[in-house]
């Protein structure tokens, strides 16, 4: 038993034997499967599904106006949903890096770190109440007789629609409130790393704030944001909740899985439509590592 | 006039003084050390000079004119960081170009710049490194390099040595004073190395809590020290209370005298002033030399010596009046 734990290596392959097992066989093994399921097709005539590889699905994946339609319906959201969080967390955590309150920094941690403790589903459906032609927005609205500012907002074409709860506006606006918390964590982190000498050492250089602000503080918190926005257009790129019980019925990649799997029993098709999300984020990566956002870890 | 003047600076930190209405002046091309324990107030001096911190009460002159109120980065001084504070994301150039960059100069005078100060810290084959993949040495240069190639009056040194190994302590030490006499600028570098502010400075500053002890030359702090605390702060010391140097040399305060100045009476035929006999504990041999420690009236006391002593032998040691320095308590 000692001279077992005197063999520093097969020690450690053993303790990381069953975490190894788990990552190679459910974790990368589900994943191989998702992608050679891809590769089968179903049989247009029976609907069964043919086990041989060919691109067949890959080619009505792409083949199909509406197919390519979800696809970029979901990439524009992820974008902008993404670049929104960015835009509003960036401020947020550089307040909360700057607040020298005591008394106020566990109330900004617990209002950050909160919602991410109720369900889901329960905040999805709080949003529809609060969007919906009878919510909460409409009633203010109405109280402060602003209703054409809303209805202008809801005449854009494509985005808008009959109500906040019925357009992508509204889809936006509830991806945007749920994955905030996941950027404003790693930008945050990033900040918090950065040590106050380098901060004082570019004032002594002679940098004002501002310049300081974006020579070094902004680089170096880049790794923080591209760690946020790997969250943000993740989840946005394979979410299906939010766009079934929100929005107008226009499919995104994660409905359209949803159904292929489900109703219309084409798991090829299925898992050909979930490999897009990891080819995006694999690109993403690379270019991210490419512009050298990495370069400071 | 001063590069640098301290007029009844106080500095508090809410309810802890750091500094507590210090007065000091800093002349042009001086290698001036703060020396001082750990939160003495040293590095508090250090950072009032370079504008990150606002004193509580009174003055800071830079060259002369009062700059509570000028922000760090119009300050014409620059700083050399404990942990060099170089910038992880950008190259050995980039860092070094920095402040260059700031106070917008050409890329050609940029380029010239950078590399001749390259040049005098000796790595310019360094140039395109990040700070990762530097030596703490490396790191310590550059750092330096960065900081005068703005040209600053002065420049502040925050314990720029201490992360260093001995060995490479030593030759920095020699490196930085020589870097210092060609370029003439004034230097102030806080440590809390004793022997490193002897060997490199024109004048020291003793700190302890949060006021200045005594200023003078490594000659004058080590020589004439004019209390207990820098007696010994600075070398080694034997401290005689005051009982006891009235009855044994008729001199109504404290003294301090010196290890090398205590002899050991079977050495020598001298007609030493005083000779007192002392108990020998025990001796560590140190290389250069052996060193004793005596007992008298159970007080320890040091001496030194080439030869071994057997341990609780009895041992004459003579001293000259002129080596007893009187203490002000």
């Amino acid at each position: 038993m000692w001279k077992l734990y005197y063999n520093k290596k097969l020690t450690i392959f053993l303790l990381l034997l069953p975490l190894l097992l788990w990552l190679g066989i459910v974790y990368l093994g589900s994943l191989f499967t998702l992608l050679l399921n891809s590769f089968f097709r179903v049989d247009d005539f029976s609907g069964v599904i043919v086990r041989e590889v060919s691109l067949s699905t890959f080619k009505d994946l792409f083949g199909q106006r509406t197919n390519l339609d979800i696809i970029f319906r979901t990439v524009a959201m992820a974008s902008s949903v993404t670049i929104t969080c960015i835009l509003i967390a960036f401020p947020i955590a550089l307040f909360m890096y700057n607040n020298k309150n005591q008394f106020l920094k566990p109330i900004l941690y617990l209002g950050i770190m909160l919602p991410l403790w109720s369900s889901y589903l329960v905040k999805v459906y709080a949003w529809k109440l609060i969007l919906a032609k009878q919510g909460i927005v409409n009633y203010f609205v109405e109280l402060t007789s602003t209703g054409f500012i809303l209805d202008s907002i809801l005449s854009i074409p494509v985005i808008g629609g009959t109500s906040l709860s019925f357009s992508y506006i509204g889809i936006f606006l509830v991806f945007v409130y749920m994955w905030l918390p996941y950027m404003i964590i790693p930008i945050y982190a990033s900040l918090q790393r950065i040590p106050i000498n380098l901060i004082l050492a570019s004032e002594d250089l002679g940098a004002t704030p501002s310049k300081t602000f974006s020579k070094v503080i902004l680089p170096l918190v880049i790794p923080g944001v591209v760690a946020g926005s790997i969250f943000t257009f993740s989840l946005t790129l394979g979410d299906y909740i939010v766009p079934t019980i929100i929005g107008n019925s226009s499919y995104f990649i994660g409905m359209a899985v949803y159904t292929h799997q489900g109703t219309s029993g084409n798991i090829p098709l299925a898992a050909a439509f979930s490999i897009i999300p990891i080819v995006i984020m694999i690109i993403y990566l690379i270019l991210a590592k490419k512009i050298g956002a990495f370069d400071a870890l | 006039m001063f590069d640098i003047e301290f007029q009844n600076t106080t500095c508090k930190f809410q309810n802890f003084i750091a500094l507590d209405s210090i007065s000091l002046g800093v002349k042009s091309g001086e290698f001036f050390s703060l020396l001082g324990p750990s939160g003495s107030g040293k590095t508090t001096s250090l950072r009032l000079v370079a504008g990150f911190l606002q004193p509580t009460s009174g003055k800071i002159l830079i060259e002369g004119k009062e700059s509570s109120a000028i922000p760090p980065f119009k300050r014409n001084v620059n700083t050399v960081f404990q942990d060099y504070a170089l910038f992880p994301h950008l190259s050995v150039f980039e860092n070094i170009a920095y402040g260059l960059k700031i106070k917008k100069y050409d890329a050609v005078t940029i380029e010239k710049e950078v590399t001749s100060m390259l040049e005098m810290v000796q790595l310019p084959h360094l140039k395109d490194r990040k700070p990762s993949e530097l030596s703490g040495g490396q790191k310590q240069r550059i750092a330096l390099a960065r900081a005068l190639v703005n040209k600053p009056r002065v420049l502040l040194l925050d314990e720029p040595l201490s992360a260093l190994d001995l060995k490479l302590r030593q030759e920095m030490q020699i490196e930085l004073k020589e870097i210092q006499r060609k370029i003439g600028i004034t230097f102030i570098f806080v440590t809390h190395d004793q022997q490193e502010a002897l060997s490199m400075s024109n004048r020291i500053a003793i700190f302890n809590k949060g006021k200045i002890v005594q200023i003078g030359t490594p000659e004058e702090v080590y020589g004439e020290p004019t209390s207990e605390f820098v007696a010994t702060f600075v070398g080694e010391s034997n401290i005689f209370k005051k009982d006891m140097c009235e009855s044994l040399f008729g001199i109504s305060k404290s003294c301090m005298i010196r290890p090398e100045n205590l002899y050991f009476k079977s050495d020598s035929n001298e007609k030493f002033d005083f000779e007192i006999e002392f108990n020998s504990k025990d001796f560590i041999y140190t290389g250069i030399t052996m060193k004793h420690i005596l007992t008298y009236n159970n007080k320890d006391y040091l001496a030194y010596s080439q030869k071994k002593l057997e341990k609780n032998s009895k041992v004459i040691l003579g001293m000259y009046r002129k080596d007893l320095k009187p203490l002000n308590d």
